[in-house]
């Protein structure tokens, strides 16, 4: 196996509304993310949204989280892949996560799967896997994260491709 | 040829039992961490993983999910280091940790950890977060009050940015 870095994106002092990665090569067989992220939610937590090709339709998902006091299941109907850190959270504390996306290149449906911890204190942190398919069989060539708010300096996204 | 981004930064098989084993000097030129422990400990009594020497748990805290295989759990605390509460005094215990932006300056560090271990205990993912704004140039994995067994091999992976 291999990694090739495709890029990392480092969002500037004055924030980003959204991360976007285009033009994506379908040379490898998996796509990796890496994410560090934080927004300008007044409040805790925001809910981190992933599109695939500017789609957001047809994504759906199964999560596992742990709150600290229960192991809880849930579905996930859309495009939601957890949370982001807003900034009404513990100081220089960030959501942190992988997304892993197979054959990325294929015509079949695509599988995703994500590792993810909205941090703030121990009291109110999730940690979440997630189980996701986006059923659509066009090649990936473009990734973006987004949510209701913009992304704060600091947060970073990096792209590999897996071959 | 692709370029290497998951880099092998050092690896320690131990040869005998050890209290606990330590990276230092660790470059601050990766994007994230990767430890993956494979083997056990001589007494099932905690694990800690102590940053940059820093041993107050008062700045460590984490959350945990578990599946046993016959129920589920959940945990957290605000004041401890441990990284995992289901390796066993077997060798058939397997850990993963990734340290996620580790060298960065501005923000605390979180740690997705992934402890596997099939028979008796099950799996457990958690994060760990440690409060500081430091990047990470050390990390020592302790057997708290006991030892890892001899066999017990901790490889250290950087993944470049």
């Amino acid at each position: 196996m291999a990694m090739t870095l495709v890029s990392t994106v480092q969002v500037p002092s004055g924030g980003a509304a959204s991360i976007e990665f285009t033009g994506i090569a379908g040379t490898g067989k998996d796509l990796l993310l890496l994410y560090s992220l934080r927004n300008s939610d007044t409040g805790t937590t925001d809910s981190l949204l992933l599109n695939f090709n500017s789609s957001t339709a047809n994504f759906s998902g199964r999560v596992l989280y742990g709150t600290g006091s229960s192991a809880l299941s849930t579905t996930a109907s859309n495009d939601l892949i957890g949370g982001i850190v807003g900034n009404g959270a513990t100081s220089s504390t960030f959501s942190n996560g992988q997304l892993y996306i197979s054959n990325y290149a294929s015509s079949a449906n695509k599988s995703f799967s994500v590792d993810t911890v909205g941090e703030n204190n121990a009291t109110a942190t999730r940690h979440a896997i997630i189980a996701g398919q986006w059923a659509n069989s066009t090649a990936i060539t473009s990734i973006a994260l987004s949510g209701g708010y913009n992304f704060l300096q600091h947060s970073t996204v990096s792209l590999y491709i897996v071959s | 040829m692709p370029t290497s981004t998951y880099d092998l930064i050092a690896s320690n098989v131990l040869g005998s039992s050890a209290a606990s084993v330590t990276f230092s000097s660790i470059s601050g030129s990766y994007r994230d961490l990767v430890i993956v422990i494979t083997g056990g400990v001589t007494s099932r009594t905690g694990q800690y993983m102590t940053l940059n020497s820093d041993t107050t748990d008062a700045n460590y805290s984490w959350v945990r999910a578990t599946g046993t295989g016959a129920a589920t759990q959940s945990g957290s605390s605000t004041a401890d280091r441990s990284i995992s509460e289901i390796i066993e005094n077997a060798a058939n215990n397997l850990v993963i940790i990734q340290i996620m932006d580790y060298s960065a300056t501005n923000k605390h560090k979180s740690s997705l950890i992934r402890s596997n271990n099939a028979s008796p205990n099950g799996v457990e993912m958690r994060a760990l977060r440690w409060a500081s704004t430091n990047a990470i140039t050390s990390i020592n994995l302790e057997a708290v009050g006991t030892t890892w067994l001899s066999g017990t091999s901790f490889h250290l992976y950087g993944i470049v940015s």
